[in-house]
C-alpha cells in the first residue's frame, strides 16, 4: 500500500466525514436543503473513490452503500428520515473507525468486514435492496435449521457433531453464490475450500436441475454447505468477497456452561465475545461521546438513540433523568454528565465498559500484532496533522520576517556602543547576543519555510491526465516523463506555478511535437516525449518542460516577430538565435497561423513570462531546430526572505541578491584590461566585463586614498547566464531582507526590484541587475 | 486441454477450468453412459461441478489432490444423498 497516498488520504477522509455529517445534520433540520444534500454526496462520492485506491473492501463497501442511499436522497427517490440518518452518522462513525484503524495499523481490523457488510445492509435496506443474508454482527448465531444439514453426510455430522459436544464451536457456513457468479471469475467451490477446519462440506442444487437443452452450464445453481471448526471471524474474513451470500450458524447449542439461554431481556456476553444490542448502542455511544466531546449538532442524534433505547427498554422511568442529563450537558457544554448517565446505565446491563474498544472487539489476536488492539481504544491519539489557515502562517511568516530585520539592528547597535559610548565591552556582548538571535531566527525561518513547502507533485500530478486528452484530441503520440517530483518549493510558488506550466506544456504539444507521421519521417519514433523536471539549484527550484519535437526556428521567429511588430527588423537581426527564440515570451506574439482551441491566442507565453517574474522567477528557452525545445523556469524557493549583498556605491548602500553573486574580488588596476571601450578582466580562465556601477547608476565613484592599494572592488555576478564584474566602491555586509516591491509611482522606475529597511531605519534599494546590464 | 475427451469417457487431467464447462456439457447431454475419470485430476471449477451433479455423473479413480479430496464424496455419490456404505470403500480406493 502507498504510504504517501494513505498518509495523504487519512486526514482527507476526515475531513470528508466531518463535512458528511456537518451536512447530514443540515439535512436533518431543513430535508429540502438542496445545497446541503449536494455536499454530503460529494464528500461521500468523494470518500469512495478515494478509498478504493487502498485494500479497503470493507470501508468502500459502507462507504458506497451510504453513497447509493444518499444518490437516491438526492434525486428524490427517498425521503431522509432522523432514524436513516441516524444509521448513515453512525455508518460515518463506523467509517471514522475504520480511518483510525488504517492509520494505527496501515490496514482494518478482522471484523471489519462483517460489521461493514452489516452497515451496507442496513442502508440498503431502505432502498428496497436485499439485506444481505449474513447475521448480524451483535447477535448471537442461531442454530442451523435441521434442513440445512440435510446434503451432508451422515458419518461426516456424526463426528462434527461429536466435536461440538465436546465443547468446541461448530460453524455451518452456507453459501448460495450469486447465479452470474461464473462470469466474475468466482469459483464457489474454490472459495468454501479456503476455510479452515472443514469437517464436511456438501454441494447441492438450489433448484431443481433444469434438463437437456435448457441446462445452462454458467448459470450457478449451487448451494454450498460446509461444516467447520473455525471461529467466525475466521470465516467472516475468509469469505470476504462473498459475505453477503454467505449465511453462518451454529451447529448445535453451544454447551450451558459457557452462556445462558439466549434471552432477550437479560443479555450478556455471548461465548464469541460480541456484545448484545444494548450494551452495544450504550458503548458506542459512550466512545462518541468521549472521542467528540461535546457537539451540539451531534448531541441530539445521541439523544435520540439514547431515548429510543430507554423506550425499547421499558425503562421510561428514566427518560426523565436523560433528559436533565442532556440539558445539563447543553448548559456547561459538557458532555460529563451523559457519561455519567450511560455508566449507570452500563452497569446495569452490560459489563463494564472494556467497550471502548471498536464496536466489536477484535478476534484473538493472532501471532505478530499482540498489542495490536489496545490501539483502537476509545480516546484515540490526537491527530499528527493539523489544518491550519493559511493567513495565520503568512502572519507568522510576516512576523518572523520582521524580526529577522530588526534582527539587523543589532550590529548598528554594537558599532555605536563602540564607536559613540566607546565600550568595546558592550560592543562585543551586543555582537555575542546577536548571533545567537541569528541564529534563531534563521531556524524559525527554517521552520516556517518548511511549513510552507508542498512538493511539485502537487501541480504535476494533473499532467498525465492532461497531456493524454489533450494528445489523443491532437491525434499525436505523446508520453510524459516527471522527474524530482518531491522537489519542494513554497506554497505560493507551487500554486502559481499550475498556469504557466500548463501553457508550456500545451503549447509544447500543440505547436513543438509533430504529428506522428512527420515524425517517422524525421526519423524520430512516432511516440514523442515531453519531460517534466523539477530539481532544486541552489537557492531556487528548476522546473523544466522539455519535449523532443521540431523545435523553434529563430528565423521564423524573427520574421514573424517583426512582422507582428512585436520589435523591428534592425533589433530582429541584432538577435541572437538564442535571443530570439526568446522572443515567443513577448507579449502579442503567436506563431500558430490557426488559432486552435488550445493555444495560439497570443497569449499564453506572455503570461507564463509575467507570473514567473511576478514570482521573482525568470524564464529561458533554448531549443533545437528539429529535436525539441526546453524552457526553463527558475523560481526562487520561498518568497519570504531574500538574501542580500550590501554594496557601497557612490556613497550610497544598494543591495544585490545573493543568488547572483559568485564571488567578491580585489583587482588590481593593472589586472584591469580593455577590449575596445569596454574594460574586462581575466578571471579562471574566463573573460569577464566590468561594468562600473557608478557610471551606470549616474554616481559619482568614491574618490579612493591613495594609500589603499587593495585593487578595485569587484562583485561577480552570474546574471541571465553571463558572468559580470560589477566595479563597486565597497562590499559591505550580507543580510536576510524582506523585499518590498516598488509600489505606486516607483513601479515604474527601472533597475530595481524593491527596497527594504536597514537596521539604522534607512531604505535599502534593491537592484535588479537584469534589467540593468 | 484438461479435459481429455475419448470416445465415451472424459479423462479430468490437471487443473479443469471453468471454460471446459460448455464441452463437457455437450459430451454428457451426448451420451448418457458416458463415464468420467477424475483420477489425474488436480482441480474441478465450480462450474464443472455443477455439470457433473446436474448429469447425475458417478466420476470414477479418486484423486488424492487437496483440493479434490472433500468433492470426492460428493461426485461419487452424486445424486444420491446417501447411504454410509457409500462412505465406506473409500480407504480401499486410497491405496
Amino acid at each position: 500500500m502507498n504510504d504517501t497516498l494513505l498518509a495523504r488520504f487519512i486526514p482527507e477522509a476526515r475531513e470528508l466525514l466531518q463535512e458528511a455529517a456537518a451536512g447530514l445534520l443540515t439535512l436533518e433540520r431543513h430535508p429540502d436543503d438542496a445545497d446541503a444534500i449536494n455536499a454530503v454526496f460529494r464528500a461521500v462520492h468523494t470518500l469512495k473513490g478515494s478509498s478504493g485506491l487502498f485494500e479497503v473492501p470493507a470501508l468502500t463497501r459502507l462507504v458506497h452503500a451510504g453513497e447509493d442511499l444518499l444518490s437516491a436522497v438526492r434525486i428524490g427517490s427517498f425521503a431522509l428520515r432522523p432514524d436513516v440518518v441516524d444509521q448513515l452518522l453512525d455508518s460515518f462513525d463506523q467509517v471514522g473507525v475504520f480511518i483510525e484503524q488504517l492509520e494505527a495499523d496501515g490496514r482494518l481490523a478482522a471484523d471489519a468486514d462483517r460489521i461493514a457488510a452489516r452497515g451496507a445492509g442496513l442502508l440498503r435496506a431502505h432502498l428496497g435492496e436485499a439485506e444481505p443474508v449474513a447475521a448480524t454482527p451483535d447477535t448471537p448465531l442461531e442454530i442451523a435449521p435441521a434442513d440445512w444439514l440435510a446434503d451432508i453426510d451422515a458419518a461426516s455430522l456424526a463426528a462434527a457433531r461429536a466435536r461440538a459436544d465436546a465443547g468446541e464451536t461448530m460453524l455451518v457456513v452456507r453459501y448460495e453464490p450469486d447465479p452470474g457468479c461464473f462470469y466474475t471469475g468466482t469459483d464457489p467451490v474454490a472459495s468454501i475450500q479456503t476455510l479452515p477446519d472443514i469437517a464436511a462440506l456438501a454441494i447441492a442444487p438450489r433448484a431443481p436441475w433444469a434438463r437437456g437443452a435448457d441446462f445452462d452450464p454458467y448459470h450457478c445453481n449451487l448451494r454450498l454447505t460446509a461444516l467447520t471448526g473455525a471461529t467466525r471471524e475466521t470465516v467472516e474474513q475468509v469469505m470476504t468477497y462473498e459475505l453477503d451470500q454467505v449465511a453462518i450458524r451454529l451447529l448445535s447449542a453451544p454447551p450451558p456452561a459457557v452462556v445462558s439461554a439466549p434471552a432477550p431481556a437479560a443479555p450478556a456476553v455471548p461465548s464469541d465475545g460480541t456484545l448484545p444490542p444494548v450494551a452495544h448502542v450504550l458503548a458506542t455511544q459512550s466512545r462518541i461521546l468521549g472521542r467528540i466531546g461535546y457537539d451540539p449538532l451531534r448531541l441530539p442524534s445521541t439523544a435520540t438513540i439514547i431515548a429510543n433505547l430507554l423506550r425499547s427498554l421499558g425503562r421510561e422511568a428514566r427518560l426523565p433523568a436523560w433528559e436533565a442529563a442532556l440539558a445539563e450537558a447543553h448548559r456547561d457544554a459538557d458532555v460529563a454528565p451523559l457519561l455519567a448517565f450511560l455508566a449507570t446505565l452500563d452497569a446495569a446491563h452490560a459489563p463494564p465498559p472494556a467497550p471502548m474498544a471498536a464496536p466489536v472487539p477484535v478476534a484473538p489476536p493472532t501471532a505478530g500484532e499482540p498489542a495490536a488492539a489496545p490501539h483502537h481504544d476509545g480516546a484515540r491519539a490526537p491527530s499528527r496533522t493539523l489544518k491550519v489557515d493559511q493567513g495565520k502562517i503568512d502572519l507568522l511568516m510576516t512576523l518572523i520576517g520582521e524580526l529577522v530585520v530588526s534582527k539587523n539592528a543589532l550590529p548598528f547597535l554594537a558599532r555605536r556602543a563602540e564607536e559613540v559610548h566607546g565600550s568595546r565591552d558592550m560592543a562585543r556582548e551586543i555582537k555575542e547576543q546577536y548571533a545567537i538571535i541569528d541564529r534563531l531566527t534563521q531556524e524559525m525561518q527554517g521552520a516556517i519555510m518548511q511549513v510552507r513547502m508542498l512538493p511539485v507533485a502537487e501541480i504535476f500530478d494533473r499532467f498525465p491526465r492532461l497531456i493524454r486528452d489533450i494528445a489523443r484530441r491532437l491525434d499525436k503520440q505523446v508520453t510524459l516523463a516527471v522527474e524530482g517530483a518531491d522537489t519542494a518549493a513554497d506554497k505560493t510558488i507551487v500554486e502559481a506555478l499550475g498556469d504557466p506550466l500548463l501553457h508550456i506544456v500545451r503549447n509544447s504539444l500543440d505547436h513543438g511535437i509533430e504529428p506522428p507521421q512527420a515524425r517517422l519521417a524525421a526519423g524520430k519514433p512516432a511516440m514523442a516525449t515531453v519531460r517534466l523536471r523539477a530539481f532544486q539549484d541552489t537557492d531556487s527550484v528548476v522546473i523544466e518542460v522539455s519535449d523532443d519535437g521540431r523545435g523553434i526556428d529563430p528565423v521564423a521567429i524573427r520574421d514573424i516577430a517583426v512582422a507582428k511588430a512585436v520589435i523591428g527588423r534592425d533589433e530582429a537581426d541584432r538577435l541572437s538565435d538564442q535571443e530570439a527564440v526568446n522572443l515567443i515570451y513577448r507579449p502579442g506574439f503567436s506563431t500558430a497561423a490557426a488559432v486552435s482551441d488550445l493555444s495560439g491566442r497570443g497569449v499564453g507565453m506572455d503570461v507564463v513570462l509575467s507570473t514567473v517574474q511576478k514570482l521573482g522567477g525568470r524564464v529561458a528557452v533554448t531549443s533545437q531546430l528539429g529535436s525539441g525545445t526546453t524552457t526553463r523556469l527558475t523560481l526562487p524557493l520561498s518568497m519570504a526572505v531574500t538574501r542580500v549583498m550590501v554594496v557601497d556605491i557612490g556613497g550610497s548602500l544598494y543591495g544585490i541578491p545573493m543568488d547572483m553573486v559568485v564571488q567578491t574580488v580585489r583587482l588590481a588596476p593593472d589586472a584591469i584590461r580593455r577590449i575596445k571601450h569596454d574594460e574586462v578582466c581575466v578571471l579562471r580562465d574566463e573573460v569577464v566585463p566590468l561594468v562600473r556601477m557608478a557610471q551606470r547608476l549616474g554616481v559619482t565613484a568614491a574618490t579612493r586614498d591613495g594609500d589603499d592599494d587593495r585593487g578595485e572592488a569587484v562583485l561577480v555576478c552570474r546574471v541571465a547566464d553571463r558572468t559580470v564584474g560589477l566595479v563597486i566602491d565597497d562590499f559591505r555586509e550580507g543580510m536576510d531582507v524582506i523585499l518590498k516591491p516598488m509600489n505606486g509611482i516607483l513601479a515604474s522606475v527601472p533597475g530595481y526590484c524593491g527596497t527594504t529597511l536597514l537596521g539604522d531605519g534607512r531604505v535599502l534599494l534593491i537592484l535588479d541587475l537584469q534589467e540593468m546590464l | 486441454m484438461p479435459i481429455r475427451y475419448a470416445r465415451r469417457r472424459a479423462h479430468f487431467e490437471g487443473r479443469c477450468t471453468v471454460e471446459e464447462a460448455l464441452d463437457l456439457t455437450a459430451f454428457l447431454a451426448a451420451d448418457a453412459d458416458a463415464k468420467v475419470s477424475v483420477g489425474r485430476c488436480t482441480g474441478m471449477h465450480a462450474a464443472l461441478v455443477q455439470v457433473l451433479l446436474a448429469h447425475g455423473v458417478r466420476v470414477q479413480g479418486r484423486s488424492l489432490a487437496p483440493d479434490m479430496i472433500r468433492l470426492m464424496p460428493i461426485l461419487g455419490g452424486a445424486g444420491a444423498p446417501s447411504a454410509p456404505h457409500d462412505l465406506a470403500p473409500e480407504p480401499e480406493c486410497l491405496s
